[in-house]
Parts: C-alpha cells; sequence; structure tokens
C-alpha cells in the first residue's frame, strides 16, 4: 500500500472513529436570520459598491434595497455542529428572471422570480474530545482582533481556538485565492483585471492588469493567511492579546516576485470604572511582489495603530476612537511604508473595514449591504494611509435611542502630492430609532460630509459636498 | 296457516325467554383516580367514559348510573414520566372483588388501545367470576383467578410497584403516602382553584418573597425590566411601594435572603446598565424600600443549594465572558458586601441554571439546564451523569452586550444573552424546574406560551419525576417555592408586551399538597 493510500485508509478509519464516538443524540436545530431593509436618498450612492469620489455633479439617487440573511446550524450534540448560513439580496426594480445575465443581488424587479440565493459560510465547528481546542474548519466568517482593519470577512479556512487558564491560545489559516479557480485564469491564460497587486493585499494605485498565468495546477498560484493568537486575561478587566499573521501570495509569481508580508501585532482592553479603553498596534514587514520590480520585491516597513475609549456619560455612552495607517509618498522607491490591506478579487472591494468609526460617507458603515460606498473604501487608500478621529455619543431611554458622531479624516501621506491638502473632511451623522419589538428596529439615518482640502480644485468648483439619508428597518433573530 | 302462526310465536317467546336467560350482567364504571400527567381532571371523565363504552359486551352491558348496577368498576390512572399504568377493579355489590387487571403503555398514544384491552379482559373476568361470588366464592379466588391475563409485557416498563424510593431525603417526601410511590393527590389545584392576583400593568420579569407577617400576609418583590414593585400579599396585592431604574439600566432579577441574620430579609436586584453590573440592595421595612446598596458588580441569585439555607450567590461579568469566573457566595459584613467560598461550576453551568441536591450517598451533585434547555445531571466530581429527552426551563429573559466581532455574520450590534430559569431543590430532595414551551423559539427570538412545574427526585441513575402542575397557558417569567407553605407562587405573563401595549402578568399560587 503506497504512503498516500495508508494516509487515505487512516483518516478514513479515524472519520468513522469520530462518528461512532458520538452520542446518538436527536439532531438539534437552530435557527438565526436577519433583514434589513434601507430606502436611501442622497448624492453618494448609486445602488452598488465602491469608492466615492466627490464630484461637482453629484445627482440624487432614491431606491431602496434589502437584504435577507438565514443562518442554519445543525448541532449533532454538544461538540459538533454544521453552520450554514445564505444571504439574499434585492433592489427593488433591478431585474427578475435573471433578464440582466447576472444573478446575486437581484430579484426585486416586478416578477420577483429570481436565482439569487448566496452561500455566505458553512462550516464545521467542533470542540475536539478532552483538550479545550475547538476547531471551525470551513467557509467562515473571521474576526481579526484588530477591529476589521486587517481581515473583517468571510473565507476557507481553519480557525482553532484552546481555552487556557490565562486565556486562550489560537491559529487560522485561510486561502483566499488558488489562481486555477480565478474567473477566465485558466481559460485565457491570462490574468483577469482583478489579478493585479490589489488583490494581493496591495493598494490598487499600483496594479497592474493582465498578468500571465501559466500554470492551472490547484495550489500553485495561491493567496493565503496564516495567523497565531495568544490572549492573555491579566484580570477580569484587563486583557492584552498578541498576533502573528503572515500574508503570502505567489498569484502573479510568473510575472513578479511574491509576496509575503509578516504583522506583528499587540491588542489591549481594560475597563477602569465607568471608562473602557482598548487599542492595538500592528507593525508590516516583508517583501511586495511588483511588476515595477520584477526579481526585486518591494521592501515593506508600515504601522498601523488605534485607540478607542468610551465611557457612561450622563444618560448615555461617549465613544472615541483613533486610527492611524501609515502612508507612502512615492510607491514606487524599493521601501514602502503604506500600510497593506487585504482586498477582495475586486481591486475597490475591501476585505477590511473600520467600523467602530460608525461613520456612514467617510468610511464604510456597518448596515451597508450592496450600496456599500465609502470616501475611503480600502483603507490603504490608495497608498496614502489614513489618520483619522472619531468621536460618538450614543443614548438610549427605553425603547428610544439616538446615536451621533463626528469624524475627522486626512491621509497619512498624500501620494501624489497634487493635492492642497491632506485632510478629507469632516463627517457629521446621526442616528434616530425606536424599537419596535425586542428584535425588530427601525431608525432615520442622516450623514453630512463637509469636504476638506485634499478635494479642492486646482482652479473651478468645488466637489459637492455628499450627503446620505435612510430610512431603515432591521429585524435580526 | 295458524300452526305456523302458532309456531312463530312459540318461537319467538323461546327467543325471548332465551335472552332473558342469558343474565347480562350490569355493570357501572365510576370516575378515575388519576394521578400525574397533564389535564387530570378532564382525564378522569375521559377514561371513565372510554371504559364505560368498551366494557359493554354479550355479557355485560353498562350503565349510567349506579342504580342497578350489580358490579361496580373503579380504576385509577398512573402516570410517571410518559409511561402510564391504568388499574380497575370490578367488586360486586357486596364489595367482593369480581376481577382485577391493568394495562400499561408508553405514551400516550397507547392510551386509548390500553383501554381496550383492559375492557376486554374486565369484561371477559367479569363474566367468568361474578356467578362465582354472587355465590359466596371467596373474592381472593377470583382476585388471584384475575391477576393472570396482563395485558402490556410487564418486562420493559415500570410498574407502580416496582418503583423504587429515589433517596432516603425523598422517601421523607412520601410519608404521606401509603401504597402508592407518587403522590395519589394531584399536587396542584386547577386553574380555577389556586389563588390568582389581580392583573398587573406590564410585562414582569422576577419575583421573590420576604418576611410572612404575624396578620399571615406575606411580602412580594416583583421586579420588571425597569421597575421593582413591593407589595403585600393577603386577599390581593397592595402596592406598599416602587423603585425605578434610570437610563439604560435593566434589571434582571430579585432575590431575597437575610445575610446579615437580623430576621428581616433584605431585596437583592441586580441591574445592568450597558455593560456594567450596578446592582443594588433594599430594606423593605414595612412602609417603604430603603436603598442600602448600590453599584455591586455582581449578577446574583438566591439559592439554598442542596436544599439548606437560603444563601445569596454571585458570579461576576469580565470584558470577554458574560459570566466571569466561579460562582461566589455574597457576605454581608456591617454595610460591606464581599465575595467568599467560590463554587467551581460543571460545563454548561452558570450562576442561573444550576442547583445542587444530595445523592443516597450523601454525595453533593449539580442538576444544570442545559443551553438547549435539557436538564443535566453532573457528580460533585463534575462528570456527567445523566440528562433528560424533554426540554425545561426556558426564560424570555436576556440582557445584550456589544459584539461587533460578529456583526458580519449575526447582523446585530449585539450579542444576545438569555438567562435561564431557577432550579429550586426542596429540604426534601425534591427537585423543582419550570418547563416553559408553546409558540416558537428561534434564535433570539422567544415566545413561550405555556407553562408548567415539574418536581423531580434522582433515584441514583436519573432523575424521575414526582409531580408536575397542570399546563397553563402562560409563560411563567419566575416563580418562589413557599416551602413552609407548600405552595407555588408562579409569576405569570399573561399578555405579551405589543408595539402600544405594555402587557399584564398575574401572580398565581399553587398549593403543593
Amino acid at each position: 500500500m503506497s504512503m498516500k493510500k495508508r494516509l487515505l485508509a487512516v483518516a478514513a478509519v479515524s472519520a468513522l472513529t469520530v462518528a461512532t464516538a458520538v452520542p446518538a443524540l436527536a439532531l438539534e436545530n437552530e435557527f438565526h436570520g436577519l433583514f434589513r431593509l434601507r430606502g436611501i436618498i442622497d448624492n453618494f450612492n448609486n445602488g452598488t459598491g465602491g469608492k466615492f469620489t466627490p464630484s461637482v455633479s453629484s445627482p440624487t439617487s432614491n431606491y431602496i434595497e434589502q437584504r435577507a440573511r438565514l443562518m442554519y446550524i445543525a448541532k449533532a450534540n454538544d461538540d459538533l455542529k454544521l453552520v450554514t448560513h445564505f444571504e439574499i439580496d434585492s433592489r427593488w426594480g433591478d431585474n427578475s428572471y435573471g433578464s440582466n445575465g447576472t444573478t446575486r443581488n437581484n430579484g426585486g424587479a416586478i416578477g420577483a422570480d429570481q436565482t439569487n440565493l448566496e452561500t455566505k459560510n458553512i462550516y464545521l465547528d467542533f470542540n475536539i474530545p478532552s483538550t479545550p481546542l475547538n476547531v471551525k474548519l470551513g467557509i467562515q466568517g473571521f474576526d481579526d482582533g484588530y477591529k476589521g482593519v486587517i481581515f473583517n470577512n468571510d473565507g476557507a479556512g481553519l480557525v482553532a481556538k484552546a481555552k487556557m487558564s490565562f486565556g486562550s491560545l489560537g491559529g487560522a489559516y485561510f486561502r483566499f485565492d488558488d489562481a486555477t479557480t480565478g474567473t477566465g485564469a485558466a481559460a485565457t491564460a491570462t490574468a483577469p483585471a482583478s489579478f493585479t497587486n490589489s488583490y494581493l493585499g496591495v493598494p490598487a494605485s499600483s496594479t497592474t492588469a493582465g498578468s500571465v498565468i501559466q500554470n492551472s495546477t490547484p495550489g500553485y498560484l495561491t493567496r493565503d493567511m496564516v495567523n497565531l493568537n495568544a490572549k492573555i486575561n491579566i484580570s477580569k478587566a484587563v486583557k492584552v492579546g498578541a498576533d502573528y499573521y503572515l500574508l503570502y501570495s505567489d498569484v502573479l509569481r510568473q510575472s513578479q516576485d511574491k509576496t509575503a508580508i509578516n504583522m506583528f501585532g499587540v491588542n489591549a482592553e481594560a475597563v477602569a470604572g465607568p471608562v473602557t479603553i482598548d487599542g492595538f498596534v500592528l507593525y508590516q514587514t516583508g517583501k511586495l511582489g511588483t511588476t515595477a520590480f520584477p526579481g526585486n520585491a518591494q521592501k515593506l516597513s508600515s504601522l498601523a495603530a488605534n485607540v478607542g475609549a468610551k465611557a457612561k456619560l450622563g444618560p448615555g455612552t461617549l465613544r472615541a476612537n483613533a486610527l492611524y495607517l501609515s502612508g507612502e509618498r512615492s510607491t514606487s522607491g524599493s521601501t514602502r511604508h503604506d500600510f497593506q490591506t487585504i482586498d477582495e478579487r475586486s481591486a475597490d472591494t475591501p476585505a477590511h473595514a473600520f467600523y467602530p468609526s460608525e461613520m456612514q460617507i467617510m468610511l464604510r458603515n456597518k448596515f451597508n449591504m450592496t450600496s456599500d460606498r465609502a470616501v475611503v473604501m480600502d483603507l490603504n487608500n490608495s497608498g496614502q494611509g489614513l489618520l483619522g478621529g472619531f468621536v460618538g455619543y450614543d443614548l438610549a431611554i427605553d425603547k428610544f435611542f439616538v446615536n451621533s458622531n463626528v469624524g475627522f479624516g486626512a491621509v497619512a501621506r498624500d501620494t501624489t502630492g497634487t493635492h492642497k491638502g491632506d485632510y478629507l473632511g469632516t463627517e457629521i451623522n446621526t442616528e434616530v430609532g425606536y424599537k419596535l419589538f425586542d428584535n425588530l428596529t427601525t431608525s432615520v439615518q442622516a450623514a453630512y460630509m463637509v469636504l476638506g482640502d485634499y478635494f479642492k480644485p486646482a482652479s473651478g468648483s468645488w466637489p459637492v459636498n455628499p450627503y446620505t439619508t435612510k430610512l431603515q428597518v432591521n429585524y435580526s433573530f | 296457516m295458524r300452526k305456523i302462526a302458532a309456531c312463530l310465536i312459540l318461537l319467538l317467546s323461546f327467543v325471548y325467554v332465551t335472552v332473558g336467560e342469558a343474565a347480562v350482567i350490569k355493570a357501572y364504571v365510576s370516575e378515575f383516580s388519576v394521578t400525574g400527567g397533564q389535564n387530570k381532571d378532564e382525564l378522569k371523565g375521559i377514561l371513565q367514559t372510554l371504559l364505560t363504552t368498551r366494557l359493554a359486551s354479550d355479557a355485560v352491558t353498562t350503565l349510567d348510573n349506579k342504580t342497578g348496577a350489580e358490579v361496580i368498576v373503579s380504576g385509577s390512572y398512573l402516570q410517571i414520566g410518559k409511561v402510564f399504568s391504568i388499574d380497575a377493579v370490578a367488586r360486586n355489590g357486596r364489595g367482593d372483588v369480581v376481577t382485577r387487571s391493568f394495562v400499561q403503555g408508553e405514551s400516550q398514544d397507547e392510551l386509548i388501545a390500553a383501554i381496550g384491552k383492559l375492557a376486554q379482559v374486565l369484561a371477559e373476568g367479569i363474566a367468568k367470576n361474578y356467578g362465582l361470588t354472587a355465590s359466596s366464592q371467596p373474592a381472593a379466588t377470583a382476585a388471584g383467578v384475575a391477576t393472570v391475563p396482563v395485558v402490556a409485557p410487564p418486562a420493559d416498563i415500570v410498574r407502580p410497584a416496582e418503583i423504587q424510593k429515589p433517596s432516603p431525603a425523598a422517601t421523607s417526601a412520601d410519608t404521606a403516602t401509603t401504597s402508592e410511590i407518587i403522590r395519589p393527590t394531584p399536587v396542584v389545584k386547577s386553574a380555577g382553584g389556586g389563588w390568582v392576583s389581580q392583573r398587573l400593568t406590564g410585562v414582569m420579569s422576577g419575583i421573590a418573597l420576604g418576611r410572612t407577617l404575624d396578620n399571615g400576609e406575606r411580602e412580594v418583590f416583583i421586579a420588571g425590566n425597569r421597575t421593582l414593585k413591593y407589595y403585600r400579599m393577603g386577599e390581593g396585592l397592595k402596592l406598599i411601594a416602587e423603585v425605578g431604574t434610570s437610563g439604560d439600566e435593566k434589571i434582571l432579577g430579585v432575590d431575597t435572603a437575610d445575610l446579615d441574620g437580623d430576621g428581616v430579609q433584605e431585596v437583592y436586584l441586580t441591574v445592568l446598565s450597558g455593560e456594567t453590573l450596578v446592582s443594588r440592595v433594599y430594606l423593605a421595612d414595612g412602609t417603604g424600600l430603603k436603598k442600602i446598596a448600590e453599584n455591586l458588580p455582581y449578577f446574583m441569585r438566591g439559592m439554598a443549594l442542596a436544599g439548606g439555607k437560603k444563601k445569596i450567590y454571585v458570579q461576576q461579568m469580565s470584558t470577554d465572558a458574560d459570566f466571569y469566573g466561579d460562582v461566589y457566595e455574597l457576605v454581608k459584613s456591617g454595610d460591606r458586601y464581599e465575595m467568599k467560598n467560590p463554587l467551581k461550576l460543571p460545563r454548561f453551568a452558570f450562576l442561573y441554571n444550576f442547583n445542587q441536591f444530595k445523592d443516597r450517598e450523601g454525595k453533593t451533585d449539580f442538576v444544570v439546564l442545559h443551553p438547549d434547555g435539557y436538564l443535566l445531571v453532573y457528580s460533585a466530581a463534575r462528570d456527567e451523569l445523566w440528562r433528560s429527552n424533554d426540554k425545561y426551563g426556558g426564560s424570555e429573559l436576556y440582557f445584550q452586550r456589544p459584539d461587533m466581532s460578529n456583526f458580519r455574520t449575526t447582523g446585530d450590534t449585539m450579542r444576545w444573552i438569555f438567562l435561564q430559569q431557577r432550579i429550586v431543590v426542596t429540604g426534601d430532595g425534591e427537585i423543582v424546574v419550570p418547563q416553559n414551551g408553546g409558540f416558537w423559539v428561534i434564535g433570539n427570538s422567544r415566545s413561550y406560551g405555556k407553562s408548567a412545574v415539574v418536581a423531580f427526585a434522582w433515584d441514583g441513575s436519573s432523575l424521575e419525576e414526582r409531580w408536575r402542575t397542570r399546563q397553563g397557558q402562560n409563560y411563567l417569567a419566575d416563580y418562589a417555592f413557599d416551602e413552609a407553605r407548600k405552595e407555588l407562587v408562579l409569576m405569570e405573563v399573561v399578555k405579551k408586551e405589543g408595539l402600544l401595549d405594555k402587557g399584564a402578568s398575574a401572580l398565581y399560587i399553587k398549593k403543593v399538597e
């Protein structure tokens, strides 16, 4: 018997052993879900996602979009469950019967019938018997421990976590991409436009489309992420964490150097009376393969840092967050200092976010659905980084709530040097809502951003300041 | 022609005389006694009707009343868990046993078929033995004959006589019984027979009992999400005082205990403000509620572990864990409160879902409500010994904490943490557990519509049901067990909160006889 066959046999026997060792209990079914509807009137959204670039002409849009999510969890026993999660998005009036040739995010037009069910998560969640180890295996969401600035998305991978007396130890592996599965990659032998540096975790500004992929062997051209982490509970009020992340990509190995970014981070949270303070520091080093330097990858030295606080103040809660992501004045040098972010295959579809800012225009908002837009969509911000300060106040009186925020943003480095200033602008926003039922909330949201000197034109009229108003209904269970 | 007519008349006369001489036995089935199970009152009449109709045969006819009856059939229905046993005895006019028999089944689905089999056996026994008893044959002989036809196979079902008392502690609970282990009288009165308070505005979530006054009235403390009400319970509920919470504070529980031993029970109110526990303690002086401590960073619950003295136990909250670390006993030292005597809990247990009981060997075991509702028993070494097949507990009371790390998955900025029903262990070793059920429970949406309270005893291997209340049509929010009076004081939500409606609650008292 070959080694491979032996391994298969051992794996099969192990699987059977585990299966038969499971107590014969009835399957426990668990359901969760979400329905969110947003009516939007603004000059900011356009029914799709992507980076918003202010302009002198910003037409007013008005439309309604909705999202439904259904999660079914099949619990075989206390230590084993299968988690499945599905999503259906539509914009009222968009399409039906597949007539526009697309499937996802459709089905809101007359007739409605549409193949539009998306599979968001499917993974096994199980505990290893007689150990403190929990494993999640499959397509799942991931919490990076750094407020989402590294990776805040779904992916296929393995996440393991062991609860220890002092806190926890964990690790994760995700395969973000396998080039042979990329649209058009094998068929055309040419990378699609999205197979660019941005796809590897490098800003869109340095992208070069059309790189050649000549190997269709699965696993040969991949983008992967590895994480090792430890969390220590110093007390019930103080905890610290440390992480190592490796972002690796050789998708474009045949046209440029491999990318291997090592990331070292620490985070902490402490509660002192009515005040909670948290924050993190992330340092990136390693090499960045780009077509600009074939055979001689750029070196990387970049930084991200955050400090946040919230405290009871009067009848509500005061929140504050400051975020810094380093930028690079010239992305063509041998060393890069702009903080590298992870995007999906589309260069302008971030797989990260900084939701604690609670911005609605400047940065991505947590409630965004298909209309996921922001002035700073990718926190790398085209290599310019970000320096932001955000303050908010949440007030809840019985079933009423008011959440108000003000945010200030600037680029950390003006890459082109052509702008009149670094200041992106000031956003003020508010959300006023009422809990109709425990699970059903309705709210009105409004935001306005005063553009800063970064958008000041060399001549002529200023771009129009963006605004947005939304009526939202949110039901979750 | 006359000859033919005469023959027919003679033939008819012969037939009439023959039928008249067949001696059809007139039987009356009296109302059954019912022990265990649900809907006991209805079951009494249903069983009587079922057996009456099925007992009728060529040899036995059944009457609607006792008048003229030659045989009186009396029966009893006993249910333990899902297993039931129906025992019936037929006696003649002198009270001699004509025949007796029983049938058993493992679920209600088998009830009607079992009645049919029982009727068949009884009818045969009556037809066979009535003449013998009528001619002064010893009743024992007839009974001995009648016990032969056992309908249900006896090997795989529990017969009442085979039931062992679960523990010495539990044995003392049965001193009032004689031949049967399970109490022969239904534990609680019917819905119309118990005490019901006036309708209270609002959905209430917690209840605790205070002192019993000289005039027999009792102090009762009832908590809603944002209010604590101090009542005196006599003929009705009389509101003495009320305090509220402010801002985003939510009340998660109310309990009473006399921690300083001054004879007056303090009122312990668990309050959460945002993510901070700001629990407080009041003293009820007969006219109002005086706050004697506040901003205590604990979840608090009053429990009599293993049926011992009632104390207040606490657990903390951390930045990560909703229920952090061990459970501690809250000790009052002067004006200060501090945590002492940590108790390490078994898996799935936290402050609000466990209690302890003593087993036969005197070891202290744990009883825990699993997150999915199953009742778990752990040994003193925290090893799982048993889990129920049915679900118990169930609470609509919850608190929320921000959970942005899972927002992408849940779509909810908050994590929902549901509390659980209290488990009471009596001094007799009975384990009292509520059972909410009904409408539906999906994810974080919970809406219970039925409830009962069930008592168990540990027999060394499993929890055996000892009694249960009749199922009510309301969600049971919380309850207290007045062991001195043997009364269950139930806080039920009689009308759910609506968009413009605050809902309503009511207090029920059910006597555990």
